[in-house]
């Protein structure tokens, strides 16, 4: 069948719709929340797994997408039948649980940008314990997760109201329009910010901590996959988002500079926030007269949003009401940026209903935005922060590492055939020529790391079931596992399906 | 702040704002050095030939 002709997005466009996809919360709210739990031993990893792994897959994921004007479910499905295509729908599938709980933690912003208009920005940690109220934060069973809290509901569902209105927009119109203001505006609001909290006292303590260097840290696992889970997150790979983006781009244009582009200035928005946030809490942990690990313990999916209106309650204290205002425009710019990954996110399931099942855009819209809005649902308790750890292990440190592992080693395989095509097309194009060590890099190199990392998340999953099993092993092996196995096999053999109840009706 | 950290945190700053401002220069000056050597091929491949 001949696909559905897509329309062309201009360089710029689809610059900042990749770079709107990485930095989201991926670079905001991940990429912080990581090193403050294995501070300045997380950088050297991450770098190894950024440079080697992740932008890698990249670039290639651009080239394909760029090359063959297909997303990856129609592309995978042309070059190798159905494995092919189950390992497309998986990665649809998988970006569609990861879906679930970011569009809660952009409801998280949207709560910010509310009380960013009234007189509760105050510097104790209020939206920890009075707007999330979390009573809990091990839960063992549902029974313990506390009561539906329905300011995060409503700011759920309003972020999923906001989608499905962009959405309905297509690619090149919604997405693009949105992210050539916000994106810019997001790299102006973190530099302002970041130059501010440096001037604060206690700053340099804060950053102190941040670099604090254990070579011992190096030799735990841990570490490690959290590193690598961490790059494949930030950078959108293996989620089928960077296809579609690349498939509505200019086809002469230098997909590997571009992959390059995108992974240092994701990277730089992450470390900037980083500085930002280890600058505020020695500040308050200065001002408090504590310890800096005594102000949030151990962190959490919340971290970010904890930090974040405790400064901008600080900015208030020399500069009364413009705390309010750079919080107020923090969190909307946080949010379209949230809001761009999360369009990428669901983007990769329309798209693949849209042009491969050939279901009406809207039905494929309604179908895949209301499946995700009912699990997210799950994440709006007031003790669902660790069921959020908990799904996002098992999505961004066990399914997206398979899924690179998958597409590396498949375009071995597949792709004795694909490979050489793809490295015709970039060496063209691209002033980084694609030459032999660069494929013993992706081909042996890459896989293998993965795969050491793949068996590290394994073992610390194992090790979390001990400790929680509800959490680590139930939900997370339910909702992070096997829904995107179960709903990625039923795309797979959607036609078969659909046959067999024709047989039956007739 | 230790010196040693100040050192680790500037390493990491120009690593990656000097690497994002490479590749960003280079997006616009890499197509020009294609094209400098696409018009340099030809050229070579005449002088081997005459040669």
């Amino acid at each position: 069948m001949q696909a559905k002709s897509r329309k062309t997005i201009n360089k710029f466009g689809f610059l900042v719709s990749v770079i709107g996809a990485t930095v989201g919360l991926g670079g905001i709210w991940g990429f912080p929340t990581q090193v403050y739990m294995h501070r300045g031993a997380y950088f050297i990893p991450f770098i190894i797994s950024l440079l080697i792994c992740a932008i890698p897959v990249l670039f290639i994921e651009m080239t394909i997408g760029n090359k063959s004007r297909k997303n990856h479910i129609e592309f995978f499905t042309e070059v190798a039948g159905k494995k092919g295509a189950f390992f497309a729908w998986l990665q649809s599938s998988t970006v569609l649980i990861l879906s679930t709980y970011y569009s809660v933690l952009i409801g998280w912003c949207l709560i910010n940008i509310v009380i960013s208009f009234t007189s509760n920005l105050n510097t104790t940690d209020f939206f920890y314990h009075q707007i999330l109220n979390v009573t809990n934060e091990n839960p063992t069973g549902f029974n313990q997760l506390g009561t539906l809290n329905w300011k995060v509901l409503l700011g759920t569902l309003a972020v999923w109201g906001v989608l499905i209105v962009i959405l309905l927009g297509g690619v090149a119109k919604g997405i693009d329009k949105a992210n050539k203001v916000f994106i810019p505006s997001l790299f102006v609001m973190i530099l302002f910010l970041v130059i501010y909290t440096s001037t604060l006292s206690g700053a340099g303590k804060g950053l102190g901590v941040m670099m604090e260097f254990d070579a011992k840290q190096m030799l735990k696992p841990a570490l490690w996959k959290d590193a690598f889970g961490q790059a494949f997150f930030m950078m959108t790979t293996c989620t089928g988002t960077i296809y579609i983006y690349a498939a509505h781009a200019p086809k002469d244009q230098d997909n590997t500079n571009h992959a390059f582009v995108v992974g240092l200035g994701t990277t730089i928005v992450g470390l900037f926030t980083a500085m930002i946030i280890f600058s505020a809490i020695g500040n308050i942990a200065q001002a408090q007269g504590k310890e800096f690990d005594e102000i949030f313990g151990k962190g959490g999916p919340a971290l970010v949003f904890q930090v974040f209106p405790q400064l901008f309650a600080i900015i208030n204290q020399s500069a009364p009401g413009f705390g309010n205002v750079v919080s107020v425009i923090f969190f909307l710019t946080l949010f379209f940026a949230g809001m761009s990954s999360l369009i990428g996110q669901v983007e990769s399931m329309v798209n693949g209903l849209e042009y491969e099942v050939r279901i009406p855009r809207l039905a494929a819209l309604l179908m895949s935005a209301g499946f995700a809005m009912l699990l997210s649902i799950l994440f709006t308790f007031n003790n669902s922060p660790a069921l959020i750890t908990s799904v996002g292990n098992w999505v961004a440190q066990i399914w997206l590492l398979v899924l690179g592992l998958g597409l590396l080693i498949g375009i071995g395989p597949v792709g004795w055939k694909i490979y050489p095509s793809l490295k015709e097309f970039n060496n063209k194009n691209s002033w980084i020529q694609w030459h032999k060590p660069f494929g013993f890099l992706i081909l042996l190199v890459a896989p293998i790391l993965i795969f050491v990392n793949v068996i590290a998340a394994f073992y610390e999953i194992g090790v979390g079931i001990a400790d929680n099993a509800f959490v680590n092993a139930g939900f997370g092996i339910i909702v992070g596992f096997l829904i995107p196995l179960v709903v990625g096999t039923i795309l797979v053999f959607h036609k078969e399906i659909a046959n067999l109840f024709h047989k039956q009706r007739k | 702040m230790s010196v040693g950290a100040i050192i680790y945190l500037v390493i990491l700053l120009l690593f990656f704002i000097g690497g994002f401002i490479f590749f960003i220069v280079m997006d616009y000056q890499g197509p020009k050095q294609m094209a400098k050597k696409a018009q340099k091929k030809p050229k070579e491949k005449l002088k081997k030939a005459n040669k």
